[in-house]
């Protein structure tokens, strides 16, 4: 006979019921969480119980059946590949909805389809006007010249005003898209920290043998939300804790290459636009910040709106001792100002420097790292006293300060100049991510922010673009659209003064060697004080010059933009007038130069796009032709392509979506089936028990004596 | 040179529509996929092929073109700068309007390789189910009363 075990038929009803109690209790949790956002369906994990190894002397005839079933765990039910899959495409909807939210508030500036109402102004519609005013005059041969002068004024005033207006608009719209850069990198940090707990918080419940599922479900609704601004590429690793004790470990980086970690377990980065260090002198005017004239730094936010990412650290500021980013040591000094003992003033000017992480362990070598990098930096030597120099102590620091990573750093002028006090407040470590390594929401409004597409200079262009972005000239942001816009009132103006001034030779009396005479033929002292210069007879009536400058102050022509384009003060004033003719003895009714302004204003020109680091390129048209085709034109067919991607990217998200909610998602029918299941279990195990106490029963008191 | 530069326009105008053929392609082949049309992603990309022997020749004659203006191995970005002053606006059009083009076919094509992966994986996950279904067990069924 085999072994039989008395009461273990009771241990196996008792573990049917435990295990039908768990089920019907994960089918109730599955149910009544429906409707939570981000909810992974779950199920219960069985297991049939053995007995363990066989018996030595066990009979070959015996049967022996298994002890019940054990419920070992709940798990979720999700597919990691669909998570993935629908992650990337989250990635490209949130760049392609931020770029075309950019674009189209841009469209909202330039705005020509609507007529003029409600400040949506009309450019080409006040070209037109212009236009139309001129010839006017020309047709109807107005001779009164202050007539002429005031209808044309307003008109072109008109056009002005409504450059300074697009570009204002455009001024605002940049601000605000800056403003919502910080607002998205604020918002990416905090979604990085809440992972971070929550991944310490997982790490935790796994140790003491739990399986925290919902923060798990909390936390891939953050990666979701995290996937639409920046790519990312999610790793599930195993950490191993010691006495075979492994727990989940996750990983997050950016999809770009090089990888860069943002979160690493319990370890989290933070994303920073990029700082960089200009130097004034003692009038304030910009210099190189190693220039001997500088008398203040200043550390402003990088241009390109380049973003770094700092270490990985834990809830408490505890570093990842086997952090992968980590490339660069950045020094943070701050400034005491004048006043050494202003304490307050700390804060407020950080010069940083970037060097190679060999500053060593101790304290005593990295601050000679640090005092050796910063001399660099700035082209001071290191050795004696006699010139300005960086001095960087670890010693003179209090305990405090030691903890916070703190050094005193002393700028010695000279023999006998001041000495000022710095104090290294954040000894932070960081690295720069290049140009491309980002993609999503973040770098969309990066690019919108920063690229200029063919208006791009060797500058812009040499700021790693190319290096990273073989397409950095070609993709265009708010800054093309400005560049555009600065091009076309540059060429307007230049076209407008040009037609309605003579050169000096022509209308000027000079001698036959060409040198300006007065009026009786003597050569002016001063060749280029225009005051002294006088009409000939022929050129009595003439009045032209400049009708358009940078400011209303002046008649200065040099660096017009749409937000400076402004009426010249001459004509303003009157002592320029719109120029009628070019003939010589031009009677009051000539008005030839109007015809020629009207030509002027409706030929093609070239509009010089500026150099990039290849060349000069152009677009040959009328000032509508440039208005409609390279600034309206284009950004409709940007907005059309990046619509068109986005639809693409969002119906196939969407279809990710449904086919991941397939698996994950709660299906009432699925739980109804289970519930029943699970109750009929449940009272199959119960009457297990009560037939296995009653054969008990029989055995115990029906046949014992 | 001139007139070289026009034929590659024209060139540039051509492998432009067919990148058109190819985007619909792709949004075809998508929404065979969709409907479980097993047969019509099999015609799409029986198409795609014929397509892309087209498309080889026409990058072979992408390459005899440029080499014939003196542009071997510029991209389509250095286009506009290499071209002649009186080019620049033609170029400038013609390579925004093929960038724009195949920035179209690339997103097309992203969207339909992601679908049909995401239901390739579907299917692998049902044949993975299926390998464990009684039937493929060898197990008998007794049907006996």
């Amino acid at each position: 006979m085999g072994n039989l075990s008395t009461f273990g038929t009771f241990t196996m009803a008792r573990l049917g019921i435990y295990a039908s109690q768990y089920a019907l209790n994960v089918t109730g949790n599955n149910i009544s969480n429906i409707n939570t956002d981000g909810y992974s369906r779950q199920s219960l994990d069985q297991t049939s119980m053995n007995y363990g190894a066989a018996d030595r002397y066990q009979s070959k005839y015996d049967v022996r059946a298994n002890g019940g079933v054990l419920a070992t765990g709940v798990n979720q039910l999700r597919d990691q590949y669909l998570d993935i899959r629908y992650r990337n495409e989250m990635t490209k909807v949130g760049e392609m909805d931020a770029k075309l939210d950019g674009l189209n508030q841009l469209a909202d500036i330039f705005d020509e389809v609507n007529k003029g109402e409600d400040q949506a102004g009309v450019l080409e519609a006040r070209f037109n006007e212009l236009i139309q005013v001129i010839e006017t005059q020309h047709q109807d041969q107005n001779t009164n010249q202050d007539d002429i002068d005031k209808i044309v004024r307003s008109a072109a005033e008109a056009l002005a005003i409504q450059f300074n207006d697009y570009a204002k608009q455009l001024e605002t719209l940049t601000e605000n898209k800056i403003a919502e850069f910080r607002d998205e990198l604020d918002a990416t940090n905090t979604i990085l920290t809440k992972i971070r707990d929550l991944n310490a918080s997982i790490r935790k419940s796994e140790v003491f043998g739990g399986s925290a599922l919902t923060q798990r479900d909390e936390r891939n609704l953050l990666i979701d939300e995290l996937s639409e601004k920046i790519g990312i590429n999610v790793l599930y690793e195993t950490e191993n804790l010691g006495d075979g004790v492994e727990v989940e470990k996750l990983k997050i980086s950016t999809s770009g290459d090089p990888e860069r970690v943002l979160v690493d377990g319990i370890y989290a980065a933070q994303l920073s636009i990029a700082k960089t260090t200009k130097g004034y002198d003692a009038n304030g005017d910009e210099v190189p910040p190693k220039d001997a004239t500088v008398a203040r730094w200043e550390t402003v936010e990088n241009e390109n709106f380049n973003l770094n990412i700092s270490e990985l650290e834990d809830a408490k500021g505890n570093l990842d001792p086997a952090d992968p980013n980590m490339t660069k040591q950045v020094f943070s000094v701050q400034s005491l100002g004048d006043d050494a003992s202003d304490w307050d003033k700390v804060k407020n000017v950080v010069k940083r420097l970037t060097f190679d992480n060999s500053g060593g362990t101790t304290a005593a070598q990295k601050a000679e790292a640090y005092e050796k990098a910063l001399n660099e930096q700035y082209g001071f030597t290191t050795s004696g006293t006699g010139g300005p120099r960086f001095h960087v102590s670890d010693t003179e620091m209090t305990d405090g300060e030691k903890a916070a990573g703190m050094y005193v750093v002393h700028f010695h002028m000279g023999p006998s100049g001041t000495e000022y006090n710095f104090v290294n407040i954040d000894d932070e470590r960081v690295t720069q991510l290049n140009d491309t390594e980002l993609s999503g929401g973040l770098q969309a409004m990066r690019e919108l922010l920063t690229e200029a597409g063919e208006y791009s200079t060797a500058a812009t262009l040499s700021r790693d673009d190319l290096a990273y972005d073989a397409d950095a000239a070609t993709k265009r942001g708010i800054p093309y659209y400005k560049a555009a816009l600065d091009t076309l009132a540059r060429k307007f103006a230049e076209v407008m003064n040009e037609a309605n001034t003579l050169p000096d030779e022509v209308v000027y009396r000079t001698n036959k060697a060409g040198k300006f005479v007065d009026e009786t033929g003597a050569v002016l002292a001063d060749q280029t004080d225009r005051s002294t210069y006088v009409l000939r007879e022929e050129y009595s009536y003439y009045d032209g010059g400049a009708l358009f400058s940078n400011s209303g102050n002046t008649d200065d022509t040099e660096g017009i933009t749409a937000a400076n384009l402004s009426i010249s003060h001459s004509w303003a004033h009157g002592s320029v007038h719109v120029l009628q003719s070019t003939q010589e003895n031009a009677t009051s009714r000539a008005n030839d130069n109007l015809a020629h302004i009207i030509a002027t204003l409706t030929k093609d020109h070239d509009f010089v796009y500026g150099s990039n680091t290849t060349g000069v390129t152009s677009f040959k048209g009328t000032f509508q032709e440039m208005l409609t085709d390279t600034i309206a034109g284009t950004l409709a067919k940007d907005q059309n392509i990046t619509d068109t991607m986005r639809d693409n990217y969002n119906t196939t998200a969407d279809e990710l979506y449904v086919d991941r909610d397939a698996i994950m998602g709660v299906d009432l029918n699925d739980e109804a089936m289970n519930m029943m299941q699970f109750q009929k279990a449940y009272s199959a195990a119960c009457r297990l028990m009560t037939t296995y106490d009653g054969m008990l029963d029989k055995l115990i008191n029906g046949t014992a004596v | 040179m001139l007139d070289a530069f026009r034929e590659y326009f024209d060139f540039m105008e051509q492998l432009g529509r067919l990148l058109e053929q190819l985007t619909e392609l792709e949004k075809e082949k998508t929404a065979a996929v969709r409907r479980d049309d097993l047969l019509g992603v099999d015609n799409c990309m029986k198409q795609e092929q014929a397509l892309s022997l087209t498309l080889r020749a026409m990058d072979r004659k992408r390459e005899t073109l440029l080499a014939g203006m003196g542009l071997r191995d510029v991209a389509l970005s250095g286009l506009v700068q290499n071209s002649p002053e009186e080019l620049r606006p033609e170029a400038r059009a013609a390579a925004e309007k093929l960038r724009s083009r195949y920035v179209l076919y690339r997103s097309a094509a992203d969207v339909a390789r992601t679908t049909l992966e995401c239901n390739l994986h579907q299917i692998e996950r049902l044949l993975a189910d299926e390998a464990y279904a009684p039937a493929n067990r060898g197990s008998i069924a007794d049907i006996r009363a």
